[in-house]
C-alpha cells in the first residue's frame, strides 16, 4: 500500500492526500494521539515539496507515519503518556526518526501508549485510554495501543511502535493490523525511552505485511549511537518463494490456555498452511511456562534503574512545596508516576537489592539464556515457529486493571520471543464476533526473508477467504 | 613490633586526558561557562544511550600496563545506582564486577628505602557533574564535568604512614603523566585522592576500623590529613574508646578534619550489568598492540640515569618532570659526563621555576646543551658563561654561536694574559694585598672577583687561582 500511496500522491498531490488523513484524525474519537498539530504537518509538507523541487530522491515521500510517544522526535513532546513528562519537548531526534525524515516521511504526531510502555491495554496512559476501533468498549491492547488503533482506523498509513514483551504484537492482533517486533539489535534504540534496555525494540505497524517490511528495511541500519545495535538484513520485498517450509507448533502455546474463539481461528490457519507446508507438532519449549516470571523479573529490575533519571531536577515534572532534596525526589516521583509504574519500580528496586539479587535477577538471566538455547535448537530443524498472539479476544476496559498479575499474563504468548532475542511478527487472521485475532511467526536472525514469505502466505490466505 | 599498626589504602580518581567524554562526544575542557559542554547523553535526557570512547579504553590499557596490572581482555560495565543531583541518570556507569586491570603495583621510595605498594584494581568510569552552593541560596548544578572519563585506582592497605602516602601519590601521578594518560593536576581537580585509614592496637586487637578522608586537594593536605587521622584513632585506642567507621572531610581553612557522616549504613548501590553496553571484549592482539604504545615510564629513566653513574637522588630530581627526563636522556646520548651534565642542568631546572616548562619547548635543545658541556669540559668557556648561554638561549631566542659572538663568551686561558690581569689587580689593590699577606686569607675571594670582573668573566678561574697563589702565596 505504500507503493499505491506514492502513486496516489502523484495523481492527487501531496497536500490533498494528507488532508484526507488529517480529516480522519480530527474526526477520530478513539483517542489515538497525544500530540497532533496541523500547523506542524503543513510545515513538514512545505519542506518536503521544496526538497522534491530540488530533485531529491525520497523513497517514503509524503508517507504519513504515526510515532509512539516514547520515541524522540525533535521539538515534539515526548511524554511517554506520563504526567512526569507531560510538558517535556524532545531536544533531539531518535536515530530511526532521522532516517525517516531523510526518506521523506511525514510525522503525523505522537501516539498514545501505556505509561512508559508498561501495560497491555493502553489503560494506564495519563491522557486516557485509546479505544479499540472495532469495539469502543474494548481495549486496543498495549502498550502501543495508540499506534495500532490509528493504523487500523486509517489515521496514518503506517506507525512505529515499541515491543518489550509483546507491546507491538498484542495490540496489533487486537486491532487487526500487522505488528513486527524485529530481533534485538537490528533497530537502533537511540531515542527510544528505555523501559527494559535488554529487551526493548522499535518496530513497524502497518495494514499490509509488505509495508511493515519496507519500513523495517528503512529503520534497520547499523547504528553509531547504540552500542547494542548491529543492524539487520535487508529483505527483498518483491521476491516470492514457493518452497515448502517446516513450521513448528510448540505444545506449550496451544491447548487449554487459549480461549475457544482464538483456538478455532488459529486452527484454520494450520489447516490452510498444511496444504503447502510441513507442520511439526512434536515440539516443546519446556521453559515457556516461566516466560512471564522471567520477563517480569528482568523488566522490573532494569526499569527501576532506567526510570531513576526522572527526579524533578533536570526536566519534566517538579513537585511544588518541596522543602528538601528528598522531598523533591519523593513528591515528584510520587505524583509523576502512575500506579503500575510505581509497582514495577518498587519491585525492581527490591529485586536488585543485594539480598535478592542472585536468587531472582541472576537466575532469571540464566533461565533466559536457556530459553534462547531451546528455541535455537528448534530452529535447527524447522524454519519458523508459529504461535497465537493472544489467548483471547480484545477484553473490555477494566477487565484486567484490578489484578495486575492478570494484566501481566497478557504477555504469556509474546514474551518468549523477545527473551530469546529473535524476530517475531503478528499477522491478522480475521475476526471472531467482529473482533480481530492475530497469529505470531518467530524466526531467528538471518531468516528474515522466510519470515516475510510466511507472513505473506497467511495474509493471502485471509484475503482469499481461505482462512 | 609496633603496638599500633597503621593500614592505609588509597583510592584515586584521575581524569583521562581524552578530547571527549566517556560516553558522548562533548569536549572535555577546563573552565568555561556552566552547562556549555553538555548534550542529551551526558545530561541523562529520556531515550539516550552511552557510546564508548575508544581513546579512553586505550589509555586505560596503557595505565593498567604502566601499573604492572594484569589486563582483563573481557571487562564489565555496570550500573551503580544512587540518587544525587550531580548524577543525571541517578546511576553511574562503572566497572564493578571485572575491572580493566588488577593485581599490579607501584614502587615508592621513602627515607626508609624502596617499597612496593600493591594496586588492587584499575577501572574506567564516568565523572559526575558539580554542585555549586555559594552563588545563590539555591544549589545549582553544572553538568560540564558529567560524563568526563575517569580511571579509579585502588591500592591494598600497604601504605603505613603519611610519608609513604605522599610518595605513592607522587609516584602514581608521575607514572600517569609519563604514560600520557592524564595531566593529573591536583589543583585542576584531575587527580583526587582519598585515603582509607585504620589503626589497630596489636595487643588488644581493638580498632582495625576504616575511615576515609575526602577533600584532600594537595600533597600537603594529604600529609596533614592522614597524620591527624592516625593521631585521632591512636588516641582513641589509648583512651579505650570504640572507633566507628567514619567519612571525614578535610577543612583546608581550619587545617583539620571534621566528621562528614557515619559510614555505618552501607549504601545499597544495586549494581547490575549495564545492558546498554554489555562487556568490553578486547582481542589479545589489540591489547598487545596498545600496550606496545606505552611511553617510557619513570623507572626507565631512573634506571638509565643511575646506570650512567648518577646518584639515585639526582635521578629522582631529573624525573620530576617528564620533559626534563626526556631531555636529559637525549643529552646523555651525546656521550657527556653525567655528573657534569647534571650540575649544569641545574640552570635549566631553576629556569623552569621561573619561566615554566616553556623553557624545554622553546629554549636550548639537547644537542646544544651537549655542545656547551663539551666546550666547558675543554675549557673554551667557563661555568658562568655556560649558564649564561643557556639562559640567554631562551630569553633572547638566539642560537648559541650567535650568542657566543655577541657576548664574546670565550674563556681566556692563556697563562700570560691571565698573569698580566692578576698583576694589574694586585697593583690596584695594595691595601688588600697587605691584609692578605698578614693572614686575611678570605680576601682570595675578593681578588678572584676582581680578576673575573676585569676579564669580563672570561678568565679561566682555575688558572687565575693558580697564578694568584703563585704571586701572593
Amino acid at each position: 500500500m505504500i507503493n499505491e500511496y506514492i502513486k496516489k500522491i502523484k495523481d492527487k498531490g501531496l497536500k490533498e492526500v494528507i488532508n484526507e488523513y488529517i480529516a480522519r484524525i480530527e474526526k477520530s474519537d478513539i483517542n489515538t494521539f497525544i500530540y497532533f498539530s496541523k500547523e506542524d504537518i503543513e510545515r513538514q509538507i512545505k519542506i518536503l515539496l521544496h526538497r522534491k523541487e530540488n530533485g531529491e530522491e525520497m523513497p517514503l515521500f509524503g508517507v504519513p507515519i504515526g510515532i509512539k510517544d516514547n520515541i524522540a522526535v525533535k521539538d515534539m513532546p515526548l511524554t511517554c503518556a506520563s504526567q512526569m513528562l507531560e510538558n517535556y519537548i524532545s531536544p533531539y531526534d531518535a536515530e530511526v526518526i532521522e532516517k525517516l525524515k531523510e526518506k521523506g516521511a511525514i510525522i503525523m504526531g505522537k501516539q498514545n501508549l501505556d505509561e512508559f510502555a508498561m501495560g497491555s491495554s493502553t489503560e494506564s496512559s495519563f491522557f486516557g485510554p485509546t479505544l479499540n476501533p472495532y469495539d469502543k468498549d474494548r481495549v486496543p491492547g498495549g502498550s502501543s495501543g495508540g499506534s495500532t488503533a490509528s493504523v487500523a482506523n486509517e489515521e496514518v498509513l503506517v506507525a512505529l511502535g515499541t515491543d518489550t514483551g509483546g507491546s507491538i504484537r498484542q495490540p496489533a492482533a487486537f486491532c487487526g493490523v500487522v505488528g513486527f517486533s524485529p530481533a534485538y539489535g537490528t533497530v537502533s534504540r537511540y531515542g527510544l525511552v528505555s523501559f527494559t534496555s535488554s529487551l526493548d525494540r522499535i518496530g513497524p505497524i502497518a495494514k499490509k505485511v509488505k509495508d511493515a517490511f519496507i519500513l523495517y528495511n528503512t529503520i534497520s541500519f547499523k547504528s553509531t549511537k547504540d552500542m547494542t545495535c548491529f543492524g539487520g538484513n535487508k529483505i527483498n520485498v518483491d521476491v516470492r518463494n514457493d518452497k515448502k517450509f517446516n513450521i513448528a507448533k510448540p505444545k506449550e502455546f496451544y491447548g487449554d490456555i487459549l480461549d475457544d474463539e482464538v483456538k478455532e481461528k488459529v486452527e484454520k490457519v494450520w489447516e490452510y498452511l498444511l496444504r503447502n507446508d510441513n507442520i511439526e507438532t512434536n515440539v516443546s519449549l519446556p521453559l515457556a511456562k516461566y516466560s512471564v516470571s522471567v520477563y517480569q523479573a528482568i523488566t522490573m529490575s532494569e526499569v527501576s534503574s532506567n526510570l531513576s533519571r526522572y527526579d524533578g531536577i533536570k526536566y519534566g515534572l517538579k513537585a511544588e512545596s518541596a522543602n528538601s532534596l528528598n522531598d523533591i525526589y519523593y513528591l515528584t516521583r510520587g505524583k509523576g508516576f502512575g500506579d503500575e509504574v510505581k509497582r514495577r519500580v518498587l519491585a525492581g528496586t527490591y529485586i536488585l537489592s543485594s539480598k535478592e539479587f542472585e536468587g531472582v535477577y541472576e537466575k532469571s538471566l540464566s533461565l533466559r539464556e536457556q530459553m534462547k538455547k531451546d528455541i535455537m535448537i528448534v530452529f535447527e530443524n524447522t524454519d519458523i515457529v508459529m504461535v497465537p498472539t493472544t489467548t483471547g479476544l480484545p477484553f473490555k476496559f477494566g477487565a484486567r486493571t484490578k489484578d495486575p498479575l492478570k494484566m501481566h499474563f497478557s504477555d504469556s504468548l509474546t514474551a518468549y520471543a523477545n527473551l530469546a532475542g529473535i524476530h517475531s511478527i503478528s499477522v491478522p487472521i480475521g475476526f471472531v464476533d467482529g473482533l480481530p485475532v492475530g497469529i505470531q511467526l518467530f524466526a531467528p536472525l538471518g531468516r528474515e526473508q522466510i519470515l516475510y514469505e510466511m507472513a505473506l502466505r497467511i495474509e493471502e490466505g485471509v484475503e482469499n477467504g481461505e482462512i | 613490633m609496633e603496638r599500633y599498626k597503621i593500614k592505609i589504602g588509597i583510592e584515586v580518581h584521575v581524569q583521562v586526558n581524552s578530547k571527549t567524554k566517556m560516553f558522548c562526544s562533548c569536549s572535555v575542557d577546563f573552565g568555561g561557562e556552566p552547562n556549555s559542554r553538555i548534550c542529551p547523553i551526558c545530561t541523562g535526557q529520556p531515550g539516550v544511550l552511552p557510546a564508548i570512547n575508544k581513546d579512553v579504553v586505550n589509555k586505560a590499557i596503557i595505565a593498567a600496563n604502566a601499573l604492572n596490572c594484569e589486563i582483563n581482555r573481557e571487562s564489565s560495565f555496570d550500573r551503580k545506582n544512587y540518587f544525587y543531583p550531580d548524577l543525571p541518570k541517578n546511576y553511574q556507569i562503572t566497572q564493578q564486577r571485572i575491572p580493566i586491570g588488577e593485581e599490579g603495583y607501584v614502587l615508592i621510595r621513602t627515607s626508609k628505602g624502596e617499597k612496593k605498594i600493591r594496586v588492587r584494581r584499575i577501572h574506567m568510569e564516568e565523572d559526575t557533574g558539580k554542585l555549586i552552593h555559594d552563588i545563590s541560596d539555591e544549589t545549582l548544578v553544572d553538568f560540564n564535568r558529567s560524563g568526563v572519563p575517569l580511571l579509579e585506582i585502588v591500592t591494598y592497605p600497604d601504605v603505613e604512614n603519611e610519608e609513604e602516602a605522599v610518595a605513592y601519590i607522587t609516584r602514581l601521578r608521575q607514572i600517569l603523566i609519563y604514560a600520557g594518560v592524564s595531566e593529573a593536576s591536583m589543583e585542576k581537580g584531575h587527580f583526587r585522592a582519598e585515603p582509607n585509614i585504620s589503626v589497630t592496637d596489636m595487643e588488644t586487637g581493638e580498632g582495625n576500623v576504616r575511615s576515609e578522608i575526602k577533600n584532600l586537594n594537595s600533597l600537603k593536605a594529604v600529609e596533614r590529613g592522614i597524620k591527624k587521622e592516625i593521631e585521632r584513632q591512636t588516641q582513641m585506642l589509648k583512651n579505650g574508646e570504640k572507633i566507628t567507621q567514619l567519612t571525614m572531610l578535610w577543612d583546608e581553612k581550619k587545617q583539620d578534619l571534621r566528621i562528614m557522616r557515619s559510614k555505618e549504613t552501607k549504601l545499597e548501590y544495586r549494581y547490575f550489568p549495564e545492558p546498554d553496553l554489555g562487556n568490553l571484549v578486547l582481542s589479545a592482539e589489540y591489547v598487545d598492540r596498545i600496550k606496545n604504545t606505552t611511553p617510557k615510564l619513570p623507572y626507565y629513566y631512573l634506571d638509565k640515569f643511575t646506570d650512567k653513574g648518577l646518584s639515585r637522588d639526582k635521578a629522582e630530581i631529573l624525573i620530576l618532570y617528564k620533559e626534563t627526563a626526556e631531555m636529559f636522556d637525549t643529552i646523555l646520548e651525546y656521550n657527556v659526563k653525567s655528573d657534569a651534565a647534571f650540575n649544569l642542568y641545574q640552570e635549566i631546572l631553576s629556569m623552569i621555576k621561573e619561566y615554566g616548562k616553556d623553557v624545554i619547548q622553546n629554549g636550548i635543545e639537547a644537542k646544544e646543551f651537549a655542545n656547551i658541556l663539551k666546550m666547558l669540559d675543554k675549557g673554551e668557556i667557563n661555568r658562568t658563561q655556560a649558564k649564561d648561554l643557556i639562559k640567554k638561549r631562551y630569553t633572547e631566542k638566539t642560537d648559541i654561536n650567535k650568542l657566543i659572538e655577541k657576548y664574546g663568551y670565550k674563556q681566556v686561558s692563556s697563562e700570560d694574559e691571565i698573569e698580566n690581569l692578576v698583576k694589574e689587580v694586585l697593583n690596584e689593590n695594595p691595601k688588600e694585598v697587605e691584609r692578605y699577606k698578614n693572614g686575611d686569607l678570605k680576601l682570595q675571594g675578593f681578588f678572584m672577583g676582581q680578576i673575573m670582573k676585569k676579564s669580563r668573566g672570561k678568565a679561566n678561574p682555575a688558572i687565575a687561582g693558580k697564578i694568584l697563589k703563585k704571586l701572593i702565596g
